[in-house]
């Protein structure tokens, strides 16, 4: 019982760590943080508006002498209007149209909240597998087999490489890079085939082929961003 | 949902000659020959408007590959809620939608991918069941527009019966999704939310 509970407040606390991580890695929180410890009003005048686009408006305000537009989202301004621009002196172009404290406060209240209560749900759904098997069906009640698995991703490779093929992406390094992609590809298919079809995955990884299979397929991604 | 796209800043250095009415320097004149004009590209910045929503969502993705160019997929969610603002809340919605093949190619996403990080998947990603959400603005009209959206499928059974966790993020406006899901790996792509509704209409408009 006392392991139980152990495990349960494990997840949990994991699960919020994780969430909460998460959105400062991905909502950008940093530069928030060090613009609301240092920054200088400037008055500047909205130049366009795009209300499809998170409602943005396009500011022009002066920084230091220098000129800037930039793009703000949330406000319902009009052109001609004038706002208050809060930026940053060392990165004048780290601004915003709210008062940063104000806002960081915000931001970090909204989040931990965020995280208690969504990462309560993914915790839920780790300790009682069958709430996660009600709500995921019917994918849920699909075994991904290593056959399967690597089926599927070869059929989204041939996708992908088609599209961008008949798209116009024919350069000589990028066809080398496909190359070295569908060799790793036809590696693993060899090995998921050569299997019964229930094997598990601790047995599938357990080849020559694998490691061979994965860097080719690293070395692919090199070779493009090089073209 | 996808980009916080970058935008083209230019930037115009001189001496400060005066200001204008609103206060705003002048910023050297015709006859200032030392005047240069600099073109660089920052993020488009701003904003939460102190409000917040949260409630469930529901939709479906789907997605395999190797890489940025070895990949295809695509996403789709509603999402349906609370929103709260200035003391105020009410019920609100929005629906998005986006797809992509072969990351870097042209025209191969919808919609079109403007930011730095490519369209990619690794590994199989489908599925997902109802879930909640969570977001840091009180008003759905600001989630109208392109997002980066980044959906992580973490496995927790042996049938690959996962969890799926979603950050969509577009210069200061998230949405944290979490659901049940099926595969392992991660896609990255741009999603539009073309519909919203209801909320609290221009919470914190600055």
């Amino acid at each position: 019982m006392r392991k139980s509970l152990t495990r349960a407040l494990s997840i949990w606390i994991a699960c919020v760590a994780v969430l909460y991580a998460g959105t400062w890695v991905f909502f950008g929180t940093g530069g928030l943080v060090s613009l609301s410890r240092s920054w200088t009003i400037a008055k500047g005048t909205v130049v366009s508006v795009d209300r499809g686009q998170h409602l943005s408006i396009t500011v022009n305000y002066a920084a230091d002498g220098k000129r800037i537009e930039q793009v703000f989202q949330g406000s319902y301004k009009n052109v001609g209007d004038s706002v208050d621009v809060y930026y940053s002196q060392q990165n004048p172009s780290n601004a915003d149209l709210e008062n940063p404290e104000d806002l960081l406060r915000s931001e970090i209240r909204t989040w931990t909240l965020a995280s208690l209560t969504l990462g309560t749900f993914a915790a839920s759904l780790i300790i009682f597998p069958s709430l996660a098997q009600v709500l995921g069906w019917p994918w849920t009640k699909i075994r991904l087999a290593p056959r399967l698995a690597v089926g599927l991703i070869a059929l989204s490779v041939l996708i992908g490489t088609g599209v961008g093929f008949t798209s116009g992406r024919r350069d000589v390094l990028i066809l080398f890079a496909d190359g070295l992609v569908i060799s790793g590809l036809a590696l693993l298919f060899r090995r998921a085939f050569r299997l019964p079809s229930e094997t598990p995955w601790k047995i599938f990884v357990r080849s020559w082929e694998v490691p061979v299979a994965a860097i080719l397929i690293v070395a692919a991604q090199f070779v493009e961003q090089t073209s | 949902m996808a980009t916080s796209s970058s935008s083209t800043a230019t930037y115009t250095t001189g001496d400060i000659t005066g200001y204008d009415s609103d206060g705003n320097p002048i910023i050297g004149d015709s006859n200032t020959s030392t005047s240069v004009t600099v073109t660089g590209t920052t993020s488009s910045t701003s904003s939460s408007d102190g409000g917040w929503g949260w409630g469930l969502t529901y939709g479906g993705v789907y997605g395999g590959g190797l890489g940025p160019n070895w990949s295809f997929g695509g996403a789709g969610a509603v999402l349906a809620g609370n929103f709260h603002c200035g003391g105020q809340s009410a019920i609100g919605w929005s629906a998005s939608a986006g797809d992509f093949a072969a990351g870097k190619g042209p025209h191969t996403s919808y919609p079109t991918n403007n930011s730095r990080v490519p369209n990619f998947a690794v590994g199989v990603i489908g599925g997902r069941g109802p879930g909640m959400f969570a977001t840091n603005t009180g008003d759905p009209a600001k989630l109208s527009g392109a997002f980066n959206s980044t959906i992580i499928t973490i496995p927790f059974s042996f049938t690959l019966t996962g969890l799926q966790i979603e950050f969509d993020y577009s210069s200061g406006t998230g949405v944290l999704s979490v659901s049940p899901g099926w595969g392992v790996g991660v896609i990255n792509l741009q999603t539009n939310t073309f519909k919203t509704a209801g909320g609290v209409a221009g919470c914190g408009s600055h």
